[in-house]
């Protein structure tokens, strides 16, 4: 298996999730649409893309990402584009010739359709041709599921090029569209982002507006599949890892996250590279130490500046110090909570950290919190901790 | 070869092959990704980052010019390299269009490609559009391209708005017909740059400079190709040096190796010069490039040599006789430091720290701008570098030696004054060593040469005052010393350093100095103080005497007593003058004198005149001392006969007084130390429940006994249940279950009640209260609760400051990171409570877990 570190993996790179597969379409199966909810990097867009690439029969899964949207037609706009460009609406063409020409009349209002021809006229309004387009999709076509990655962004951008209200609307038009009659029963919609979905949410309007869409968690990788997926990691290279070995490295990492094992592999086998001796325990622990050097920032900044996303003024900095204490503590009590929420006057810490623990930062355990990931934990300690 | 040095794109493809000697590493790490990934899902995608002359332009061409001879790859991989005069590609849509560009010219098709953009001009999706055009194109003719994009993070990333950058991410995310190698000689440095979305799609390989290894090992293998010959092991160590200074900048080195081949036999120093020399186009240039206010920075910069503030560059610059504004600075350093050209020191506050990113740019910059002291520093820094190579000797042994130098009569004149002059602004010399050197150096200059020595300056003096009341005496008094015309006031100062360091004559000698017109009152105060530590007790009657008559207003001649008297208690440790002065005082209505006299016959344990004091007090009619005196017996002097003597005198006349039942109580535990004390308190909180008392100060004052009690045996749940009890509505009470509830790890609702209280309570109740006080402030710091205990010290009329200043300073203990210079003001005098403190908040931390 070949070690997709910083991309969505794809293909011979995807390692088989069917535990979380299993939930989503067991959730789709009663025609709701789905919050796909797990802290950044633990594989939501691979699940996404996977479930385009091989889907249960009866199904068609349309991947659309909306991260540079900022504007709600502009929303529909590339969910009606990438819905005709799909492969779906080849198959189903080939099963009924009303959509065809369905989408010949769609077109009148667009005029042309095509990767290139595409043009557009003033003023449409794209959520109506969408719902029309829905309108020609009949259920015998099978479930169609629209998964809309980066869905949070594309609700920031909005609130940041318009303004709340416009952000709420923008919310509240997408429960509509999801409870239209030409979407019940043939068309769920899958929404995921690297940033968290509830605060977003709750920065606009209540999570009422939500509470038709159903929750999925993913979760890191259990021990046996960790190790496995280590093992196949290994495949490719001209060195082994033996058992006790990968046991040690499931030990080091703590978080099994395919992403944290990409990243300890792809140490193990620079290590190995510029020593050629057989891997042992020191040189994983110089494996673990390297994944904190700096030239790994674009992969672990990510985790802290998303917080300003979440966290505005004195709650960001009341999230980055106790961040930065539990790197240099391991762990936080409730007393130091309550010095560093008077610090930042902070009435409300709760939420806060339940946000940070939902995001997969820490972990409340005692009464007392602790990094997730010891991999994030040494990271904030040499580059955050200042 | 240096044309070729400076412009790897301009050198033949088989001559860059033939010279690629470092890097190899990384050039076949990239090259094996390359060859394997086939592109049939989103590939990785590579930034290169490093300084100039670091190689990244030579390994993006050595990868280009590598697929181009592997027949495997250029069957379906084109490559494509942008170099650094690619200005125009500034936006998405701009990079889609050169491509479509250089397909046009690569296939010959007569500029079709991109002519078919046209259709899209004016409208929305432009660049969605030209993207697609070029995907399709791609895919028809079976290709995919590797675009090699020298300079990525100037010339393009940078520059991409909010919306492309998203954009960007989805194609980084989504196409597989695209890969990017890009090579940036920015260096991106803090969070807020790594936070654009695209980022996370690039694996970033760092080009450090060359360590001495690789230096030696880049020579080597330049000697290979090379028809002169050098000794390398007799030049090791010189590399080694040179390679410092270059900060192993791949572009410098290989010009040091060809000075080394021509002057084998020459120092460090003149192999500097060499160079030096021989770089002047390169870094005029890099200068000359620069625009007009960079260049000005720059030239400061430069010639501070150390790490500058933005401040420090302001004071430095001026416009029209208008100094620089700091915004405009701060923008100007950004994009130098960006361009690599500086590099930023972070430090703790928000003033960040800047000087020249290459050593070698700077040392050259000295010498050719430079005036005659900064030269000087360079001669410096060169013989540092070369004496820390030998035995990595610290500036103090620098000192050290350059001072043995000096006495040896050896050392040039002018040179130890150019030496003197630099480290006189330097910031890395103590106070102490720059007195010496200045000493030394003053000893082998004639008497023109002298004058050219920095003097110490007036503002020195008013860091003397300021440094004295801070309590930094010691440091004072060598700044005071160093004061040419020394005035009354500072003479003044250097008797309070004196007294504050415990020299006595020595203030002396300075207070005979001021005249007896100056002062009248401080002057025989002081002295008399002096004479008090020089034990001649009768010399400072004498002057106490005279400072007390002189004063004329009979409170002020109280105040004057009482401070006498303080004076021959805690310094002549004489209580027998201190009794005269109390009592002088008393007579003068200073009734804050009282406590003192208790104090001293606390002190001296003498309970008859205690006792006989108190007496006096309750005789004079203020019954409440009736109470105190039990009070005393009970709880200070441990006299439980007395005590219950007084205690049953008490119950005699007042059967059912609740107070006299409760010391009763007290008089069980206290003299009896009954094993079951807490079965009498209890009994005794059931007997005023029963008379009726509940809601009375009798009923509370068991309770908090009881509290105190458990406290006192640390059983927390106990505590807990009984201060649940209280209503908190006095100070105790607040305190208590403030105290407890801090204990139970309730800060939420220990600071409601501390809050208020705090508003509420007088500043009598805060002084009777201040043993609790300061048990709950220590439980405080114990449970960690800095930034509360701080806002506590910062309430001005509470005054807790002065009130608990040795605990103050264990809280700025453990906050010095966010306030360094607090913590700093702490006197010597504080050291030991201090210290104190902090070992008692380690204990309590055990007991109050």
């Amino acid at each position: 298996m070949k070690n997709s570190l910083g991309n969505p993996a794809r293909g011979d790179g995807f390692y088989d999730r069917s535990k979380e597969i299993k939930k989503i379409y067991r959730v789709l199966e009663t025609g709701a649409s789905i919050y796909l909810a797990a802290p950044r990097r633990v594989g939501k867009t691979s699940i996404l893309k996977h479930l385009e690439e091989f889907p249960q029969e009866g199904y068609h899964f349309i991947y659309v990402i909306t991260e540079s949207v900022d504007d709600p037609n502009e929303f529909f706009k590339v969910i009606f584009e990438e819905v005709i460009k799909s492969d779906v609406i080849k198959k189903i063409e080939q099963l009924s010739s009303a959509i065809t020409s369905a989408i010949a009349g769609l077109m009148g209002i667009v005029k042309k359709v095509g990767p290139v021809e595409l043009r557009e006229k003033e003023d449409v309004n794209y959520y109506d041709a969408f719902v029309e387009l829905l309108s020609h999709i009949k259920k015998e076509h099978g479930q169609v599921i629209i998964m809309i990655d980066e869905f949070p962004q594309t609700i920031q951008n909005i609130f940041d090029k318009h303004d709340k209200i416009t952000a709420a609307n923008f919310i509240l038009k997408n429960r509509e569209l999801r409870h239209n009659k030409h979407a019940l029963d043939k068309v769920s919609f899958i929404y995921t982002g690297s940033v968290s979905l509830f605060p977003m949410i709750q920065k606009v309007i209540e999570l009422t507006s939500i509470n038709d869409v159903r929750t999925v968690d993913v979760h890191p990788l259990d021990y046996d599949d960790a190790k496995d997926f280590i093992s196949k990691l290994m495949d490719n290279e001209e060195f082994t890892l033996d058992n006790d070995m990968i046991d040690y490295v499931l030990e080091r990492v703590k978080w099994l996250i395919p992403f944290h094992l990409q990243l300890i592999q792809q140490e193990i086998v620079d290590v190995y590279e510029s020593t050629n001796n057989p891997i042992d325990k020191a040189a994983i622990d110089q494996a673990y130490d390297q994944i904190v050097h700096s030239r790994n920032k674009p992969q672990f900044e990510p985790y802290f500046s998303r917080l300003t996303k979440i966290f505005k003024d004195s709650e960001y900095g009341f999230v980055l110090e106790v961040l930065t204490y539990v790197a240099n503590n391991d762990v936080i009590d409730n007393m130091v909570l309550s010095d560093k929420s008077v610090k930042h006057n902070i009435e409300d810490t709760k939420n806060i950290l339940d946000i940070l623990e939902g995001d997969g930062y820490l972990f409340k355990q005692d009464d007392a919190y602790r990094y997730t990931s010891p991999i994030l934990q040494s990271w904030c300690k040499k580059h955050i901790c200042k | 070869m240096e044309s070729k040095i400076y412009n790897p794109a301009g050198q033949p493809k088989e001559w860059l092959i033939e010279h690629f000697v470092v890097r190899t590493n990384v050039f076949e790490k990239l090259f094996k990704d390359l060859q394997s990934g086939k592109m049939q899902y989103p590939e990785q995608h590579y930034l290169i980052q490093g300084q100039r002359g670091m190689g990244k332009t030579t390994l993006l061409l050595r990868l280009k010019y590598e697929i181009e001879k592997t027949p495997k790859l250029n069957a379906w991989l084109v490559p494509v390299f942008f170099n650094e005069e690619s200005y125009d590609l500034t936006t998405l849509s701009n990079l889609w269009e050169k491509l479509l560009k250089y397909l046009d010219n690569l296939w010959q098709t007569g500029g079709e490609y991109y002519k078919r953009t046209d259709e899209f001009v004016g409208t929305a999706d432009y660049e969605k559009s030209c993207y697609a055009l070029l995907v399709s194109i791609l895919n028809k003719e079976k290709k995919k391209l590797v675009i090699f994009f020298d300079n990525f993070g100037q010339l393009f990333l940078d520059n991409l708005s909010d919306k492309e950058q998203h954009r960007f991410r989805e194609i980084l995310m989504n196409c597989n017909d695209i890969r990017i190698i890009g090579a940036s000689a920015v260096v991106l440095h803090d969070l807020h740059d790594y936070s654009k979305p695209f980022f996370e799609f690039f694996r970033i390989i760092t080009l450090e400079g060359l360590n001495k290894d690789e230096t030696f090992q880049l020579i080597t293998k330049l000697q290979d190709k090379s028809e002169k010959k050098i000794n390398l092991e007799k030049n090791k160590a010189k590399i080694e040096t040179l390679a410092i200074l270059t900060g192993g900048v791949i572009r410098t080195i290989m010009l040091l190796y060809e000075v080394i081949l021509t002057d084998e036999d020459g120092t460090a120093l003149r192999d500097l010069d060499n160079i030096l020399d021989r770089i002047t186009p390169l870094f005029k240039h890099r200068i000359e490039d620069l625009p007009a206010q960079q260049r000005k920075i720059i030239d400061v910069i430069a010639k501070k040599w150390d790490a500058v503030s933005t401040k420090e560059i302001a004071e430095n610059i001026r416009e029209n006789g208008q100094p620089m504004p700091t915004k405009l600075i701060s923008a100007q350093l950004q994009q130098l430091e960006k361009n690599n050209v500086i590099e930023k020191k972070q430090t703790n506050t928000k003033n960040h720290l800047y000087q020249l990113k290459e050593r070698f740019f700077n040392i050259w910059y000295l010498m050719r701008n430079g005036d005659r002291m900064d030269k000087c520093r360079v001669v410096w820094l060169t013989r540092f570098l070369e004496s820390w190579y030998d035995d990595e000797a610290s500036i103090g042994d620098f000192i050290k030696r350059h001072v043995k130098l000096l006495r040896s009569g050896k050392y040039d004149p002018l040179s130890a004054l150019k030496l003197a002059e630099a480290w006189t602004n330097s910031s890395k010399i103590d106070l102490k060593n720059q007195a010496l050197l200045i000493k030394e150096t003053a000893e082998i200059l004639n008497e023109d040469q002298k004058k050219s020595l920095p003097r110490v300056s007036l503002e020195k003096l008013i860091e003397a005052v300021k440094l004295l009341r801070e309590k930094k005496a010691q440091e004072a008094l060598a700044l005071l010393q160093s004061v040419d015309q020394k005035s009354d006031k500072v003479n003044q100062l250097i008797v309070l350093c004196y007294l504050d360091l415990n020299h006595p004559q020595k203030a002396l000698d300075i207070l005979n100095l001021i005249p007896s017109s100056s002062s009248e009152i401080f002057k025989p105060y002081l002295s008399g103080w002096c004479y008090l530590i020089l034990g001649s007790p009768n010399k400072a009657y004498k002057l106490f005497e005279h400072a007390f008559e002189k004063e004329i207003n009979k409170k002020r001649k109280g105040v004057i007593a009482g401070a006498i008297g303080s004076l021959y208690k805690s310094i002549a440790n004489d209580n027998e003058n201190a009794l005269k002065y109390y009592s002088l005082a008393l007579q003068h209505d200073n009734k804050n004198v009282y406590s003192d006299i208790i104090d001293v016959y606390t002190i001296n344990e003498d309970y008859e005149n205690l006792e006989k004091y108190l007496l006096k007090a309750i005789n004079s009619g203020k019954i409440e001392f009736e109470k105190d005196l039990i009070e005393l017996y009970l709880f200070r002097y441990k006299d439980y006969k007395k005590a219950a003597n007084q205690i049953t005198k008490g119950l005699k006349t007042k059967i059912a007084d609740g107070d006299f039942l409760f010391y009763k109580a007290c008089l069980s535990y206290f003299h009896f130390h009954d094993n079951g004390f807490e079965k009498l308190f209890l009994d005794a909180k059931k007997e005023l429940l029963q008379s009726g008392n509940s809601m009375g100060a009798n009923y509370k004052r068991v309770i908090i006994i009881l509290s105190f009690l458990y406290i006192d045996i640390k059983s927390k749940d106990k505590a807990l249940k009984i201060v649940n009890e209280l209503d908190h509505t006095n100070g105790i009470e607040h305190l208590l279950k403030s105290i407890i509830y801090i204990w139970a790890n309730n800060a939420t609702d220990a600071f409601k009640i501390i809050k208020k209280y705090l508003t509420t309570a007088s500043r009598q109740e805060l002084e009777f209260n201040n043993n609790l006080l300061e048990l709950l402030i220590l439980l405080l710091l114990t449970k960690k609760q800095y930034h509360f205990t701080l806002t506590l010290f910062e309430k001005e009329d509470l005054n807790f400051k002065d009130r608990f200043k040795p605990i103050y300073y264990a809280l700025m203990h453990h906050m010095k990171d966010e306030y360094p210079n607090e913590y700093l003001k702490m006197g010597d005098e504080l050291k030991q409570p201090v210290a104190d403190v902090l070992k008692r908040i380690e204990e309590m931390a055990v007991e109050y877990a």
